[in-house]
């Protein structure tokens, strides 16, 4: 015998396989067969649970588990338990596909809920396709459900395309019609750039600069020097700590005397004016679906704030100091029904039923109602966009109070469908 | 010098290195479809933190700009296949042209410098490269980054697909294979022995003779190649390449995972990474705010193995600084 291998001892052996082991557990495991009509039906949610938007996630997150619960109170789904999964893909898009891939494989999720960041959205996309997937994403950038989409992804709030065609051409008659964007230097940032300026260019309006920033910057100044001088109308999109600090700076350097500005309620997500001493004031936004309740005071949105807990007027969590994402959250809320609904119509039983539940959600009218507390809406065939109510809103002493609200039947005048995903095959 | 490790310890990690690549070499068909990917993953950051350690363990430089040459590598491959419509051939040769040129270039610039001054260096680079994909967002698309189809792998005769794990896996692990063999073979050779001569003692490696700037330059530009295949493949497994992908806290994981494994070594930077990223994908599930646990293992890793894991399975856990060729 080898002298070296008759002096390894067992515990130098043990030690080294040992390492080898750890490294390994978990990845041999046998897995519970599924398929069995009685299984639970696995919901993933890639959620952004920390990172850049988690202010936001938090609130998915909340929507996703009470909507769960609530319908698993009532018997699950065509008689079978829903499971929630929720992985956090860190507002990161390497991470979030990563993420999405294992809530397939590992957690054999049947269908996903994606992430609000238009980037994470992108990338898990292709993915969706390649594991035939149908990933509902809860970001905004038009081409998720246009050139860079496929059949197995639905939407059922907003896009950047509905959001231009709803809020643009009033702010355009009404405000100004000439305008400057600084935004988000990213898909979401630059999807809302080019939606708005098509919108605007239709309704006679004249774009005069646009401003990337980068993700992150503190400090606006150098941005907002660019604004030439001539904007009516200045239009942002950010989010989180760059909302507050776009706020802040461009109230500092008096833009709120010298131009109207304008956002969508993205950029107020999970933030009250009252916590940013009025940096807001005065701003116009697009909402969703309004902050306050007394805008939207029906039985079911009532019970969806009931049952996260928030306050009437600045949707802020009871006992906490966390705001609503007022315009997002029912989103989620809503995918979770979607797929419910989906389930039911299509007679839906297994993955391999999923062409079927794809085929019976497009086109599907949704009816206001607890499953759907926004409004009716349609989830319309060829690019898999819902199509839905929006109101506009402004921040007036500390509030965001809605001004009059933009029916859905307005919005589809400007918003008809780029493609269609109906031609494309499984 | 590293003390060698007794023949019993060395012939025991010798039979277990034996049955982990026997593992490897069988993984698809023992795997689900997860662990499958993921074991390709682990393989593509393990190459990618080994070709780290050529600069760290073996030449005693620390760089942070190894996160430069991944993402070129990532980015070419991605960008011949839409752009130039190419096979998957001429894209690993556009990476590996444009990982070895990117080198060489900010290599020239960076090993003029040494110690903290080096660091620097590095991370200004891997930033300024960072931000240039970002700008050019028409083409790289920048933080919503890029994601291209992969036409099939012609072998002969045989067209095989990417989308296939299989021919995913086995495809990435031969190219780490090869990889792995001839770094083994460069710190086998004069070259290697002069690297680690470098670490050991600059000063003298200059006054016996050697163009110290040269070697460290070689060094570097064998490590900054050996990253853009890393991002090749991870390019090819993912379909999708990303301007984070450059962000030096990229190589900020890859200095963590070969200290964790045992830098200086070509193993420990795949032992390294196999156990953190498997201890990270875990533990992030069950808890969001994972990276304050990953902090606390590594900070424990420093103080009680600076060596890293494989030191400690060789008994060489208690002595400082980096083992030496192995």
């Amino acid at each position: 015998m080898d002298k070296d291998l008759e002096s390894t001892s067992r515990r130098d052996f043990l030690k080294v396989s040992g390492a080898a082991a750890i490294a390994t557990a978990g990845w041999i495991s046998p897995r519970a067969a599924k398929g069995a009509t009685s299984a639970p039906i696995i919901i993933g949610h890639q959620c952004d649970l920390t990172g850049g938007i988690s202010s936001w996630g938090y609130w998915h997150d909340k929507a996703a588990k009470a909507a769960v619960e609530e319908i698993n109170k009532a018997g699950g789904i065509a008689g079978r338990e829903v499971k929630l999964v929720t992985e956090d893909d860190e507002t990161n898009p390497t991470v979030g596909a990563r993420k999405f891939r294992r809530l397939i494989q590992f957690h054999s999720a049947d269908f996903v809920i994606g992430s609000v960041h238009s980037g994470v959205n992108i990338a898990s996309t292709p993915v969706a396709k390649e594991l035939r997937t149908v990933y509902i994403p809860q970001g905004m950038a038009a081409e998720m459900t246009e050139d860079k989409g496929n059949r197995y992804v639905f939407r059922v709030g907003s896009d950047t395309y509905s959001q231009a065609a709803a809020g643009a051409p009033w702010v355009s008659a009404n405000i100004g019609k000439k305008w400057t964007f600084i935004f988000a230097d990213y898909a979401w940032g630059w999807s809302h750039f080019n939606e708005h300026k098509k919108v605007i260019e239709q309704v006679g309006g004249q774009v005069l600069a646009d401003i990337p920033v980068p993700q992150g910057s503190k400090d606006f100044i150098p941005y907002l020097a660019k604004v030439p001088a001539e904007t009516t109308e200045l239009y942002s999109i950010f989010f989180g700590a760059d909302s507050v600090a776009y706020f802040t700076q461009s109230k500092q350097l008096g833009f709120d005397k010298r131009m109207a500005r304008y956002t969508m309620l993205c950029t107020h997500e999970s933030i009250s004016p009252k916590d940013i001493q009025g940096a807001s004031e005065g701003i116009y936004l697009l909402e969703y679906l309004p902050r306050q309740l007394k805008y939207k005071d029906t039985p079911h949105n009532r019970k969806l704030r009931s049952l996260v807990h928030i306050d009437p007027v600045d949707g802020r969590e009871e006992g906490g100091n966390r705001v609503v994402a007022s315009s997002h959250y029912w989103a989620v809320w809503e995918s979770v029904w979607l797929i419910k609904a989906g389930i039911e119509k299509s007679g839906w039983k297994s993955k391999k039923d999923t062409p079927d539940w794809i085929r019976a959600v497009e086109g599907m009218e949704l009816k206001e109602s607890f499953a759907h507390p926004q409004g009716d809406k349609v989830v319309r065939a060829q690019d898999h966009k819902a199509v839905i109510d929006f109101w506009m809103s402004r921040v007036e002493n500390g509030e965001i109070n809605v001004k009059f609200k933009i029916p859905k039947e307005e919005v589809a005048k400007k918003f008809p469908p780029r493609v269609d995903l109906t031609k494309e095959t499984f | 010098m590293a003390r060698p490790a007794p023949g019993g310890r060395l012939r025991a990690i010798q039979i277990a290195g034996g049955v982990v690549l026997l593992f490897l070499c069988a993984a698809p068909y023992l795997l689900g479809t997860y662990f499958r990917v993921f074991v390709t993953e682990m393989l593509i950051w393990g190459l990618f933190a080994m070709a780290f350690d050529i600069i760290y363990g073996y030449t005693g430089m620390l760089s942070f700009g190894q996160s430069t040459f991944f993402g070129a590598g990532a980015y070419a491959v991605g960008l011949t296949l839409v752009h130039a419509g190419s096979g998957v051939w001429l894209a690993l040769g556009a990476a590996l042209l444009v990982s070895l040129v990117l080198a060489a270039v900010i290599g020239y610039f960076a090993v003029k410098v040494s110690g903290h001054y080096f660091v620097i260096i590095t991370v200004v680079f891997s930033l300024v490269f960072f931000r240039l994909t970002l700008q050019y967002k028409a083409v790289t698309g920048g933080d919503d980054g890029l994601s291209f189809q992969i036409p099939a792998l012609n072998v002969g005769p045989l067209a095989l697909s990417f989308y296939n794990p299989v021919v995913n896996y086995y495809f990435v692990f031969a190219v780490v294979l090869l990889s792995f063999l001839v770094c083994f073979l460069v710190m086998q050779s004069p070259w290697g022995r002069i690297f680690v001569s470098i670490r050991e003692n600059e000063h003298r490696a200059r006054l016996i003779g050697y163009n110290v700037e040269r070697y460290k330059l070689l060094a570097f530009m064998l490590s900054g190649l050996f990253a853009g295949v890393a991002g090749a493949l991870y390019a090819l497994t993912f379909r999708y390449s990303n301007a984070a992908l450059l962000h030096w806290t990229v190589s900020g994981q890859g200095v963590l995972w070969a200290i964790v494994g045992g830098a200086g070594t070509l193993v420990g930077p795949f032992l390294g990474t196999g156990l953190m990223v498997s201890f990270t994908d875990y533990i992030g599930f069950w808890f969001e705010n994972y990276q304050i646990l990953v902090g606390a293992v590594i900070i424990l890793m420093v103080i009680v193995a600076p060596r890293g894991i494989l030191g400690v399975l060789m008994g060489e856990g208690g002595k400082g600084g980096t083992s030496g060729g192995r």
